[in-house]
């Protein structure tokens, strides 16, 4: 039986198989940034004339397929990812931007802050709190939707 | 003080090792060298700089005991790649907490020189040794014994890189940087009614704004400027967890940081509901309810500190040294902590920046018209 390794890239796709008796093959595709899978798919079948197989009878004989990506982290570095609002508790929308009143670099003044994920247009309060001890107070209100602007929503309750 | 002591002696550990290791000379020799080499990075940045006799001057709110509008002046000229530092035109010591002892005023003006050079340069004795100062005994920034000096490693340690800060800013503008805020905490002593036991709590949330720089906006809630964005405030569950306290409420404060091609960071509103049952008390230490964060070069000052307490019905503003403050059952802290200062005209703003201040509301159209923004 082989086990797969992938490792989807920001331009390449790179996968190892492993036999039983630790025998290694290497395949690698270009990534395909629009749809990851078929850069995956292409791989695997590369894999696959790597071992002298097709594609379905080495998927047949994998026991498991263990794969990593860029993907998230790209899209956070380039900032391609979601439209992303935030709803959390009233009072409260700024916390992610505070950064706990912390700076990274000390004696570095010349560098700008970060600029949030979130833009705090798209950070909503929402009237709910949980106290100290666990009490609900005062309940959750839910709110009107937020804009259409939106096309993912995090939830991140203070407290 | 054991963790001190503990890496004190981890410190005594290795560097002995690497005596018998390579011998006493090459060790004697590359210690030298390091600092010699921080000394030569610091010297080379110093040079780039516009010779010439600078003025700045910060001046402190107060020492909390009637004496107001304290200054420390600096006088420093910039010669090749050394600077003269003279602060002997400073306010006389007063009798507040206040004063700086003349290690401390060493390290603050070491300070505003560190924030001035590449960041990347070491700092150790080297990285100053570009620097004479000159004090004069019976002043704020080096008073006789036995002055007061609590507050000093904040105020006017701050004051003290400020002026000295805004007298390079001319030698070098394009490092320069805009004012931060200064503290102003607040600690209170009371029971904890949960736990029928005794708490003290140092307000270190509702931080002020940091300044802008050359290059960009300043950061927002890092102030104070002593600390850079060194102090952090941690977790509010905990801290409503482990004292009587409420944060009902802990943003940005909108319209609070001087406006500019690059504007100040925004400073923080907070109200702050005391969950005690029998009466307790407070203090504040800080500064910056009269006083500002500078702007530079044609940025705006920031919004000062305005701190209020609710008390019984009764609303009053705070002071920024005050002691035995009774705080009731109910009582409500409102803090709005102060704004960065701005760098630069406001009109070189960038427009889509400045659009982004308004979406994002960290500047207001009431402050926009009030300011004759474009």
């Amino acid at each position: 039986m082989y086990r797969i390794g992938i490792d989807v890239g920001g331009t390449f796709t790179d996968l190892v198989a492993v036999d039983d008796s630790a025998r290694v093959a290497r395949a690698k595709a270009a990534s395909t940034p629009g749809d990851p899978s078929l850069g995956v798919m292409e791989g695997l079948g590369l894999l696959a004339a790597e071992l002298h197989q097709d594609l379905a009878s080495l998927l047949v004989a994998t026991e498991s397929i263990v794969h990593g990506t860029t993907v998230a982290t790209n899209a956070l570095l380039e900032r391609k990812g979601a439209k992303v609002g935030l709803l959390t508790t009233e009072g409260h929308r700024d916390i992610i931007e505070m950064r706990e009143g912390l700076k990274d670099d000390r004696y570095n003044l010349r560098m700008p802050p970060p600029i949030p994920l979130v833009p705090r247009a798209l950070r909503f309060g929402v009237r709910e709190c949980m106290r100290f001890d666990g009490t609900v107070d005062p309940p959750l209100v839910v709110h009107p939707s937020p804009p259409a602007s939106v096309n993912c929503c995090r939830l991140a309750w203070m407290r | 003080m054991r963790a001190m002591v503990g890496s004190a002696r981890l410190g005594e550990g290795r560097l002995l090792r690497l005596v018998d290791e390579y011998g006493i000379k090459i060790v004697t020799a590359a210690v030298g060298e390091i600092l010699d080499s921080a000394e030569r990075q610091a010297r080379t940045c110093v040079q780039t700089w516009s010779d010439g006799v600078y003025r700045g001057e910060a001046i402190l709110d107060d020492d909390g005991h009637g004496i107001t509008d304290i200054h420390i002046r600096a006088t420093v000229t910039k010669q090749g790649n050394s600077l003269f530092i003279d602060l002997t035109d400073s306010h006389p010591q007063v009798t507040g907490f206040v004063n700086s002892s003349y290690p401390n005023t060493m390290s603050a003006i070491h300070m505003g020189f560190a924030y001035l050079i590449d960041p990347r340069i070491p700092k150790n004795e080297g990285t100053f040794r570009p620097i004479t100062v000159q004090l004069k005994q019976g002043t704020v920034v080096w008073p006789f014994p036995p002055a007061p000096v609590t507050l000093s490693t904040n105020h006017c340690a701050q004051e003290i890189a400020e002026a000295v800060i805004k007298a390079l800013a001319q030698a070098c503008p394009e490092r320069a940087l805009a004012g931060w805020s200064r503290r102003f905490r607040i600690a209170i002593k009371g029971k904890n009614p949960r736990t029928d036991r005794p708490f003290i709590w140092h307000m270190f949330q509702a931080r002020g704004g940091g300044g802008a720089s050359p290059v960009g906006d300043g950061w927002p809630t890092a102030g104070e400027g002593q600390a850079a964005g060194g102090i952090k405030f941690g977790s509010i569950e905990v801290t409503e967890v482990r004292f009587p306290l409420f944060f009902k409420r802990h943003e940005f404060r909108p319209d609070s940081s001087g406006a500019g091609k690059y504007r100040g960071g925004v400073g923080s509103e907070m109200e702050l509901h005391v969950e005690i049952t029998a009466p307790a008390v407070a203090n504040t230490a800080g500064d910056g309810v009269r006083y500002a964060s500078y702007g530079l070069f044609g940025g705006g000052d920031g919004l000062p500190h305005r701190y209020r307490l609710l008390s019984k019905g009764r609303s009053r503003f705070l002071r920024t040294k005050e002691v035995g403050i009774p705080v009731s059952p109910g009582d409500v802290f409102y803090i709005e902590s102060a704004g960065g200062g701005g760098y630069g005209d406001p009109k070189e703003r960038a427009p889509e920046a400045h659009a982004a201040d308004l979406a994002n509301g960290f500047v207001t159209e009431k402050k926009r018209q009030g300011r004759g923004q474009p």
